[in-house]
């Protein structure tokens, strides 16, 4: 079916002025239609064990579980201990009913939603999804607050906290490598704050504004820290087309 | 998502030669091509991304959590709650990106080819310029129609991708969201770029008959004809005459018949055509997935190919939305510039009501005309008309466009489809009683099935 003769170009490839040159040789061979899926994502790679021994022994198939795995213990860890035992807390609260739905939450909420947070989630629930592993952290310490935790606990639940929060930036979905002397300065932090707050001090009237002027002088820290040093002189609409 | 499509050349080529990603790399880029799938899904972005640096997902996350342990702390009274605040505060405040944050921040994309066949890969590299330091780009890719993705690899300076159109016309090839976060990861930042647009050649349609008309031009070609000429065809013998060439004798009859007689060579022409495009709609065929408007086009530029192939002059004439014609002429960059001038019929808007009378000029005196028509439209027998009434000789190919779909229990759609062929047999019938020769191409077989009745005899035009 192909014709002898060859296409009608000897033009370079690409030249703005020029002609496409890679076409088929002899014309368009008789073939049956070809139907492809537009934008077609990439086939996942497989997470799960293949069969056989090679299976059993391949790391990077396992990566992935125990990634999650460690998320979700560490997450449901931190949940636990944050909702405790004792007098106040939530395990006195609801019982062993509210320790299940605590559990069962954070197993569901410590890892990040599959292929990362929907760009732009409109729905409640997709918002839910989307924001989750930020609501696990922020309730384990709204949890952690309603008890008067021991010493040992409450050094738990701030470890943990430590933990789960240098994990997710490190196996989320955007990967991001934490160095080491921000991870040291972190807990060095927390456990410098911890015994004092624990120090058998009297705490007066004062103690509460002094505690805001603190937090204030913090905040004040950290957001001249985040200020961008340099003043950005470009065009918002910078980004170019061809 | 490098390689994308197990077997598609641009994914396996680059494999060969660079080393393998590693898997947090594969696992970055299958992340891009799902949020690129979904953008495609989504369709063309109307609304541009924030200008400015926003706070990322990590920041919201380590600010949520250190609020909500400082006024937890406040509110209870419990000192032990602000060491739940320091570890994120202290995380926030060392990630920041500081000085090393780029204030110049500007894409620049490049498109080889600008201009290729259908089904071959065109290659877009997005370039990142800034002045500071940046975190690993993520890109969002929103195709335009008729695209698809078949890599998407992200580098430290940009983003690579590897595109394939599947029909002809001028594609846009989209957008690009590009996420640039600072080295800490705390903001980032969107940049859009426009892919811009690539001119797709539909893959012509195998043919290579070429009948021709009754009258032919007085212009020297390679289609014989019945007159005598200096062609290189012997049609007859005839008595010598005086002056001719001794070379032209025909030794056998000269020598029974004792008289010198000479060799009567046939005539040969070139041919004019003109191919006439119905584009008055486009239809999809959800059996097969092809479209009327793709398959018109190949099987046109397939006979184009052939008259061209042979030295014949052929024109255009495309009716539909925005009346198109290129005058006819030969040659090998006639080709090009009759797909060129039709790359867009696809963003005409469809035209109501009665079609312009076709311009003289795009006719020439007994040019074939050839009538590319799914039939499907009352319109196109008034045009088809029109060359009639020019004179010019006129076969029509008739394009598939697929049955509608029709419940198999359903009596009221199995009359229905009974009507619509019957409409279409009455246009076939309209046709074939004026004398017009109606053909049927059939999608991936080769033209010169339906062409090839045509040879029996030359086409006649209608007197003027």
């Amino acid at each position: 079916m192909n014709e002898p003769t060859s296409r009608p170009t000897g033009r370079p490839t690409g030249r703005p002025g020029g002609r496409p040159t890679h076409g088929p040789a002899g014309g368009r061979a008789p073939k049956p239609p070809v139907r492809r899926t537009v934008a077609a994502p990439a086939p996942r790679p497989r997470t799960g064990p293949s069969t056989g021994w090679s299976g059993w022994t391949d790391r990077a198939a396992w990566a992935p579980r125990l990634e999650s795995a460690a998320l979700r213990g560490t997450g449901t860890a931190l949940a636990l201990a944050a909702a405790g035992t004792g007098e106040g807390t939530l395990t006195a609260r609801f019982g062993p009913i509210g320790v299940a739905a605590v559990a069962v939450g954070a197993l569901w909420a410590a890892v990040p939603a599959p292929e990362g947070a929907a760009a732009h989630p409109v729905t409640w629930p997709a918002r839910l999804t989307a924001t989750r592993t930020t609501l696990l952290p922020t309730a384990a310490v709204l949890f952690a607050a309603l008890g008067e935790p021991p010493l040992w606990r409450a050094l738990a639940v701030t470890v943990l906290l430590i933990g789960y929060l240098l994990l997710l930036d490190t196996l989320g979905p955007r990967r991001r490598t934490v160095r080491p002397f921000a991870a040291v300065a972190a807990a060095g932090a927390a456990l410098l704050v911890l015994p004092v707050a624990f120090a058998p001090t009297a705490a007066g009237e004062w103690s509460r504004p002094l505690a805001l002027l603190g937090l204030a002088a913090a905040a004040c820290g950290v957001a001249a820290a985040l200020r961008p040093d340099r003043t950005p002189d470009q065009d918002p609409d910078t980004p170019t087309g061809p | 998502m490098n390689p994308a499509r197990p077997g598609s050349p641009a994914s396996a080529a680059p494999a060969a030669a660079a080393p393998a990603p590693d898997r947090a790399t594969l696992r970055a880029q299958a992340l891009a091509a799902a949020r690129s799938a979904r953008a495609h899904a989504a369709g063309l972005p109307d609304s541009p991304p924030p200008p400015h640096w926003r706070a990322g997902e990590q920041t919201l996350r380590l600010l949520t959590v250190a609020t909500a342990a400082a006024l937890a702390a406040l509110a209870t009274g419990h000192a032990w709650l602000l060491a739940l605040a320091a570890a994120p505060a202290v995380l926030l405040a060392l990630a920041a990106p500081g000085r090393s944050r780029p204030t110049r921040l500007s894409t620049e994309s490049t498109t080889r080819p600008a201009r290729c066949f259908e089904g071959e890969p065109v290659t877009v590299r997005v370039a990142v310029h800034h002045d500071g330091r940046i975190g690993a780009l993520e890109p969002v890719v929103a195709l335009g129609p008729g695209l698809s993705l078949d890599a998407l690899t992200v580098t430290a300076t940009g983003v690579d991708l590897v595109l394939r159109a599947d029909s002809w016309g001028r594609r846009h090839l989209g957008v690009l969201d590009l996420d640039v976060p600072d080295a800490g990861g705390l903001t980032r930042r969107t940049l859009r770029t426009d892919l811009g647009t690539v001119d797709v050649f539909p893959v012509p349609g195998a043919a290579h008959l070429t009948p021709i008309p009754v009258r032919l031009p007085e212009r020297i070609g390679e289609h014989t004809t019945a007159h005598e000429g200096a062609g290189v065809e012997v049609v007859g013998v005839r008595p010598h005459v005086p002056g001719e060439r001794q070379r032209r004798i025909h030794w056998p009859s000269t020598t029974r018949r004792d008289a010198v007689q000479i060799n009567q060579f046939a005539a040969e022409r070139a041919a004019d055509a003109v191919v006439l495009l119905d584009t008055l709609a486009d239809f999809h065929d959800a059996t097969t997935g092809l479209r009327s408007l793709d398959e018109t086009l190949r099987a046109a530029t397939g006979l184009t190919r052939a008259y061209l192939r042979r030295h014949d002059r052929i024109g255009l004439v495309a009716v539909g939305g925005q009346l198109r014609r290129l005058t006819a002429a030969g040659g090998d960059r006639q080709f090009y510039r009759m797909v060129e001038s039709v790359l867009e019929v696809r963003q005409d808007r469809p035209r109501h009501g009665t079609l312009p009378p076709l311009p003289l000029a795009a006719l020439p005196a007994h040019a074939l005309v050839y009538a590319f028509t799914p039939l499907a439209d009352q319109r196109i027998l008034d045009v088809l008309g029109q060359v009639r009434e020019r004179g010019n000789p006129l076969v029509v190919v008739e394009i598939p466009v697929g049955e509608p779909a029709t419940h198999p229990d359903d009596e009221t759609d199995a009359l229905a489809l009974r009507l619509w062929h019957a409409e279409r047999e009455a246009m076939r019938a309209t046709l074939r009683g004026r004398g017009i020769p109606v053909v049927r191409h059939t999608p991936g077989r080769t033209l010169d099935l339906a062409l090839a009745p045509l040879l029996r005899r030359r086409i006649t035009g209608a007197a003027r």
